[in-house]
């Protein structure tokens, strides 16, 4: 089992200082991987489906993970996850391997769909293209990464057109699909190297590894993706018990919390202090580090 | 906005290599340099991608500037100039760090309002976000986007910036995107939000651009050459439209003098830095030829740092957050 941590760009740890203690902090007590969030704009009064009040701090993902590359020097960097249809995919491909390449390629990049429209509408994006846009995204920015001088989309097209640096990593950053609807499950099949699921319980888990697993079978897995990697943050808290359990479903990485109120609010000294000291004793507790 | 009352100096750092570099530690060890020496700005520049004819660059009527010609072929690595910056900002402490310039409308305008801001923040405040239309019309198409209409996706993604910067909540209208009541969080450090240059040459969407959005300018092509001439041109166009008129910041291009061995000769660099003060440039750009080694680039940077503030009369110790 890998250790990560999610929401280094948000909530009480959204300033630099805080920020680069964080990444510095898990990276010597051996976590594997710091992951950021994201909702790029926050409706303000708050309302459904958005699960965030304004005030919220989710800065840029890019930026934090560009910022906390040269703060540390062997933490992987993850987004968890980068709403993809929200992005132009030729900008964010470029962006990505540049961190990728600034960080001596510790990208770990994860996509999501989104859900809630109006952040779509203030981004200018039709909320009911964004699966048939995360897709073709996806294959955007594997073929600029590849440097294929040609792509012919119906959101994006070029003609000996390139983009370089390409990733660091020779075969781009290891790609994670996050939610938990059939269509996502078919593009980790299809696009991923993992599948990443938030807010889990035991139950949901098992539902997302054997359906991925059925659908394995049943759409074949592109050669080279390997086989499918499954990253959660469960809901619940967590302790080697858990831990063993999600083990047994198969389960290879936790991005943990330490308090989902953690997230939702502004910078907060104090209780980042607590974070700090979560991510120095939870490894001895869990067993890992 | 910055403290502005004295002139700056300002180099580029080379985020682009014609063959991939390996490593990017000489960009690192030049960007801590120039902020150890004293160094007052730096830039990095901007290609999402290129097309595989580059030779609009040189071409003034396609937006590219006489004799130009770029420091790379189409395959040459350009590193994203906001992800560099802000891996710059973890390294350095004082020196101000600019786009120069960003290709800012080929970004999703509401992304780019929180990447700007999120850099501006994480960097204390010291992003200067210098934007322009650029050149080349199959980076635009790469990117979904249509070339001839450059001039009022840079304004609309300026637009959208002001409305995102202002506070919260912001509503904003146009005919390209209208949103109501949304926050994108960080805001920038400064209240009036990240200050912006405008680059361009001497025209009528340039001035209302610099007049509307700017802090200062960034001229182009042949008012660039000369911008003295450019200065006075600039000035007296946005009087005959009317425009705003305040003091606006000015780069200027300070051509580095060689003696006869080679060596950078200072004190004949610096007796071209009054001129172009008396004509209005606040921001002397000069390309001094650097060492690979961070602490011989630091001693070259120092020097120059201590001739510029002689010939100027500054006796501070850089440039006030």
């Amino acid at each position: 089992m890998k250790f990560g941590f999610f929401g280094v760009n948000s909530g009480v740890l959204a300033e630099p200082e805080t920020m680069a203690a964080v990444a510095q902090t898990a990276e010597a007590a051996g976590w594997e991987s710091i992951w950021t969030g994201e909702h790029v704009v926050v409706a303000d009064p708050q309302r459904p489906p958005s699960p965030v009040s304004p005030g919220t701090h989710f800065v840029d993902q890019v930026a934090s993970l560009s910022f906390l590359a040269a703060h540390t020097s062997t933490i992987r960097l993850g987004t968890g996850i980068v709403i993809l249809p929200q992005r132009n995919p030729v900008v964010l491909a470029k962006e990505l391997a540049s961190i990728d390449v600034l960080s001596g390629g510790r990208l770990e990049a994860g996509f999501g769909v989104g859900y809630v429209p109006a952040e779509f509408e203030a981004i200018g994006v039709p909320f009911t293209e964004r699966g048939a846009r995360t897709d073709e995204h996806l294959d955007a920015m594997a073929a600029l990464w590849r440097g294929d001088p040609t792509f012919d989309g119906r959101f994006t097209s070029w003609n000996g057109v390139e983009a370089s640096p390409r990733p660091s990593q020779p075969k781009g950053p290891p790609i994670h699909v996050g939610g938990g609807a059939p269509a996502t499950f078919r593009r980790v099949v299809r696009r991923a190297h993992g599948w990443y699921g938030f807010l889990t319980t035991l139950e949901s888990a098992a539902t997302a590894v054997s359906s991925i697993r059925t659908l394995e079978d049943e759409v074949g897995r592109p050669e080279g993706l390997g086989t499918v990697g499954f990253s959660v943050t469960p809901s619940e808290i967590v302790d080697r018990d858990l831990v063993r359990r999600y083990e047994d479903l198969g389960v290879d990485r936790m991005i943990l919390v330490r308090d989902f109120r953690d997230v939702g609010r502004g910078p907060d000294p104090e209780r980042a202090e607590s974070v700090l000291e979560f991510l120095t004793e939870a490894p001895a507790r869990l067993g890992f580090g | 906005m910055t403290a502005m009352t004295l002139p700056h100096l300002s180099i580029q750092v080379v985020n682009f290599a014609a063959e991939p570099p390996g490593d990017w530690q000489r960009l690192s060890d030049h960007a801590v340099a120039a902020d150890r020496a004293g160094v007052d700005r730096l830039a990095v520049a901007d290609h999402v991608a290129f097309g595989d004819d580059l030779a609009d660059y040189g071409d003034p009527s396609k937006g590219g500037t006489a004799g130009g010609r770029q420091p790379t072929g189409p395959g040459g690595a350009w590193l994203e100039p906001l992800t560099t910056l802000t891996w710059l900002a973890a390294r350095t402490d004082r020196i101000r760090l600019q786009t120069g310039i960003l290709l800012a409308a080929l970004r999703r305008p509401v992304v780019l309002a929180k990447t700007a801001a999120t850099l501006d923040v994480l960097s204390n405040g010291r992003l200067d976000l210098g934007v322009g239309v650029g050149w080349q019309a199959a980076e635009y198409e790469a990117a979904g986007l249509d070339f001839t209409n450059r001039g009022r996706l840079l304004d609309h993604s300026l637009e959208v910036c002001r409305a995102l910067w202002a506070g919260e909540p912001s509503s904003y209208s146009s005919d390209e995107l209208a949103f109501d009541d949304v926050q994108a969080m960080p805001s920038p450090v400064h209240e009036d939000g990240v200050p912006t240059w405008i680059s361009g040459t001497v025209n009528r969407r340039t001035a209302r651009r610099l007049a509307t959005f700017g802090c200062g300018w960034i001229p182009w092509g042949a008012d660039r050459a000369d911008v003295v001439g450019g200065i006075a041109r600039m000035r007296a166009l946005q009087k005959e439209m009317g425009l705003d008129t305040s003091p606006f910041e000015v780069q200027g291009s300070l051509p580095v003098v060689r003696s006869d061995d080679g060596a950078v000769d200072l004190d004949r660099t610096m007796e071209g830095v009054s001129a172009l003060v008396d004509a209005g440039v606040t921001d002397c750009r000069a390309a001094f030829p650097l060492p690979s080694d961070r602490s011989a680039a630091e001693d070259a940077l120092a020097a120059a740092v201590a001739a510029f503030r002689a010939v100027t009369g500054r006796s501070d110790d850089g440039i006030s957050l």
